[in-house]
Formats: C-alpha cells, structure tokens, sequence
C-alpha cells in the first residue's frame, strides 16, 4: 500500500502535482463555503469560464503556453467579477441574468482569439481540463502565495463574511459594509479560479469550488467545521484523483471531480440525520 | 452609550421609492423613546420600507429621518429582526453563533469576541429565556423560539430602536405572550419597539402608540384616536365594514 503510494513520487512532475493539487483543494473548498452558502455556484462555473480571453491573450501575446499567462488570466476574471457585481447592483437586470451575458461573452471571446492560432486545440484542451503534470515550481509558488493570501482573508474576516451571508439586512444595520465585502468576496473567488487552473481546468472548476464545499455542509452545523471538514474533502480528493489518474490512466482533473463527488453522493444519501435514506427511513416510521 | 434625547424616531416629510415605486409619500411622525408603536396597514402600504429607511438600508428621496436627534447613518443602535422567511433556516450557525453576530460592528475590524462578548451573549440569552437552546442549530427551533434568539441579538447588539416585521405570523398565542412579555422587559430598559403586524386587535390592546399606513400617514396615535371607521376606511379602502360593540370600540369585519 505505502509503495503504492510512494511509487508515484519518484518523478519530480508527480509530487509538484500532488502539492498543487493538495493545495488547490484546500483553497476551493474553504472559499466555496461562502459560494455554497450564498447561492453563488453558477457564479464560480461563470467565472473559471471568463478568463479564457485572459488565458488566450497571454498565450497569443507569449506565443506559448507560459507562466505569464497567470497575469492575464487573474486580470480578466478580478474584471469580469467586479462587471458581474456592478451589473447586477443596478438594479435593472438580476444577478444570474448579468452572469449569463458575461460568462457567454468572455468565453465566446476566449475561443475566438484561440482559434486564430494555428494547433490551438491541445492548447485549449490543457486550459478546458488543466495540465496538472506541467506544474512548475513556479506555479507552485504563486498557488501557495494567492492560496494562503485568500485563506487568510477568509479568517481575518470570517465574522463580517458570515454577517453578510447570513443576515445582508442585519449587516447594513450594523454598518460594517456589506458591498465592499461582497466586492472582496468577488476578487477572492477568481483569484482561487486562477490559482486552479492548472490542476483542474475551466471546464470542471466548479466542481472544485462546490461539491467538497456540499458534502462537508451535509455532515456538519456549523461554519468552521463546514471549511475543515471541506478542506479535507477536497485534499483528500484530488490527491486520490491524482493517484487514480497515474494508475488507471484517466485525466487527472476529470478523476479528482469524479472522487469528489463520489463522497458528495455518499454524504448526500447517508449523512447522519441529513442524508436522503435517514429522512426517508424517519418518514416511513412516524 | 445610550441616548437620553427623548424623541427617539424623527420622520420629516419622508418620502422613499422602493423598486423605482414611491412607496412612502410626505410621512411626518415623532415616537419618543421607549415605546411600543404598531404599524398597520394592507399589503403594500409601506410598512417595511418604512422600516428599511429608518434602518438606513434605504435612501430617501425627499425628508430626512433624526435618530435621537442625530443623523440615523451616525448611529448602529437599530435592530431589524427578520423574518423567519427572510432566514436560511439550512445556514450552519447555532443560537450563539446568531445572537454574537449582534457583536460584531462593535468589536471592530480584525477582532475576535472577547470574555465580554460572550458574556453579554449569554446574558442575552438568559433574558429571553433561551439559555438551554444555546448549542442548537437554527432549524430546531420553533418560529417563537426563532423570534427570541433575534430578540436576544438585538439586546446584544444593546440596541436602541427595534423593528419587527410581522414577529407574530404563524405563532400560536403562548408563543405571542411570550414575546410581549420580552418587549415588556425592553421597554423597561427604554427601547423603542416597532412592530409591523396585521393584527388590530393585538395593535389596539398591546401597545403604546397605533400608526395607521397606506403610502402616506393616515393616522398615528392611540389606538382609540385612530382606529376610527373613517380612518380605517382610508387605509384599507372599501371592502371592510365597521361594527361599533357595546363597549365602545370598533370592530372590523371583512364584507
């Protein structure tokens, strides 16, 4: 079992993954909390899909794939969140509506530009599905630095991000500022997209964000446990999506999703008191 | 700090817009501090847009509103206790966690609740009679139960002026003593108390004051000054009837 575990290691690329991915996991699931609580996971799916202009214009700026591409990428989706923000501030359209246009027409962009370069589309797929493997030591860098960047955010201001998630009226009483939260909220959240791109993609973001987020949220009552609990999900699942991705040779960030929501269905069917088979079995006997 | 001034709510010709709708026209009113005001009125009459405005979550278009004297965007001493459908019931939070977010614009930035918070927390609590309930998660409780723990948030939060939207839907009338025993212990303690409901009766026996709404102030003061026929009639329109009862106050009836 441990050489099982252990073989892997061997290749420098597999460790740099496995890190990245540890900590990828750690980062989406405490921030997805908020997402999962506020309702905002059409708004995390949105945004890993809004920055592949960013993604396309480094690429065709740096005429490879490269570590610049993180810039541009961070640019465009801190952009596109505080468009979607102000948009549905106004007043004149919904939230989901505002997300929807963007999300659209970003993402039309980003292919537009790809498709002006030649041999784009193993390129495109490395952006869609991520390129765990390629991490450098460089991506490791800024993932560890954003990460702990936006986890500590997350605890300095854990009480003012409840309040605004629990009670926005109670907030504004309060007078501790609920917009500029909710702006802060909206940088934190690409800036952990971007952070994931290489390990999961665009395309299955969201389920990085959310699902660990879930399940932790069916077996526990309270908000810190909920991030602790999630955090470990989310680790454990990509690093076992990892594993399985070496062994059985599927894509890596396909398998981390799939491991993921494998303990999501599980929690969703059996949690203590909470899962669909303990309310159905209640039910049955009152 | 609390206030001495003794006007605690000062409306002026207040008018707010609420989804680019006039929802308040000219509203002009003072509540002293320290009483329990009803505010009734149909559907639509602007009961929490009031409420929103005087919380300071809405802008006014016309008028301003004074809190002890004092513009209201100065002060953080309104609580607006929501509805139980305003909440979600499913969030992870338990009564602590509920009532010590009342802590929080006082802590201040990048502080953790201190000996003093979780003290005032408990207190809170015991003064509505919810101490046993302090680890349970917010879907366990009652719709009563729910109300106390806002109640208790509010004495947290060691506020001065307290709005209630419709507190009393859906209680049965044990759970309603209860809470007006709490609002009689806030009165005792000099907090302004106002209360939205649907219910006249309860509006014309349990409070001090009685204000009558629909868009614009049709009457404010006691219960037996205002609840007339002709100023019921002016707020609800003309699909109710009005029975005078031997004892001399007015019944109203739905035709």
């Amino acid at each position: 079992m441990i050489d099982l575990l252990l073989e892997p290691l061997k290749y420098p690329f597999m460790w740099r993954g496995l890190l990245a991915a540890v900590m990828v996991g750690i980062v989406c699931s405490v921030v997805g909390s908020y997402m999962v609580l506020r309702g905002m996971a059409f708004l995390g799916d949105a945004l890993a899909h809004t920055i592949l202009p960013g993604v396309a214009l480094g690429y065709i700026i740096n005429g490879q794939v490269n570590d610049n591409i993180f810039w541009w990428a961070l640019a465009t989706g801190i952009m596109a969140s505080l468009g979607i923000g102000f948009m549905s501030r106004q007043g004149q359209i919904k939230e989901d509506t505002a997300i929807g246009v963007v999300f659209a027409a970003m993402f039309a962009l980003g292919v537009a530009m790809i498709s002006t370069v030649r041999n784009s589309s193993t390129d495109l797929n490395h952006f869609l599905f991520g390129d765990v493997l390629g991490v450098s030591n460089r991506d490791l860098i800024l993932i560890a630095v954003f990460g702990s960047l936006v986890l500590l955010l997350v605890f300095l201001f854990y009480k003012e991000f409840l309040v605004i998630s629990f009670d926005p009226i109670l907030a504004e009483t309060l007078r501790i500022r609920p917009t500029f939260y909710h702006y802060l909220l909206l940088v934190m959240i690409p800036i952990t997209i971007v952070i994931s791109l290489q390990t999961v993609g665009i395309a299955l973001m969201v389920a990085m964000l959310v699902t660990p987020a879930a399940t932790a949220s069916m077996l526990t009552r309270r908000l810190p446990i909920m991030m602790g609990l999630g955090a470990l999900i989310g680790a454990t699942s990509s690093a076992s999506g990892l594993y399985i991705s070496y062994y059985v040779n599927v894509a890596s960030g396909a398998a981390m999703v799939l491991v993921c929501t494998t303990m999501f269905m599980v929690a969703f069917f059996l949690a203590p008191g909470r899962g669909w088979l303990w309310q159905y079995w209640r039910g049955e006997n009152l | 700090m609390t206030h001495q001034h003794p006007i605690s709510i000062s409306v002026k010709e207040l008018s707010v817009k609420y989804q680019n709708i006039m929802a308040l026209r000219q509203v002009t009113f003072d509540i002293r501090r320290g009483a329990r005001v009803a505010i009734v009125g149909p559907n639509g009459a602007g009961k929490s847009t009031l409420f929103k405005a005087i919380a300071g979550t809405l802008k006014a278009q016309q008028g301003e509103i004074k809190l002890f004297g004092e513009n209201p965007l100065e002060h953080a001493c309104v609580a607006y206790l929501p509805q139980r459908s305003q909440i979600d019931l499913n969030f992870p939070v338990n009564v602590t966690d509920v009532v010590m977010m009342g802590r929080v614009g006082k802590m201040g930035i990048l502080r953790w609740p201190s000996r003093a918070d979780r003290d005032l927390v408990a207190t809170s609590l015991e003064s509505v009679g919810m101490t046993q309930f302090a680890t349970r998660h917010i879907s366990e409780l009652s719709g009563g139960q729910l109300q106390r723990v806002f109640i208790a948030r509010a004495i947290a939060q060691k506020a001065e002026i307290v709005l209630m939207d419709e507190p009393l839907t859906g209680l049965d009338i044990t759970s309603q003593s209860d809470i007006y025993g709490i609002l009689d212990k806030l009165r005792e303690h000099k907090v302004t108390v106002l209360v939205a409901t649907h219910d006249l009766n309860q509006a014309a026996e349990r409070f001090d004051a009685v204000m009558l709404l629909n868009k614009q102030l049709v009457g404010f003061g006691l219960p037996t000054t205002v609840f007339t026929p002709l100023l019921l009639q002016q707020a609800y329109g003309g699909t109710m009837q009005f029975i005078e009862t031997t004892n001399g106050q007015t019944a109203l009836i739905r035709n």
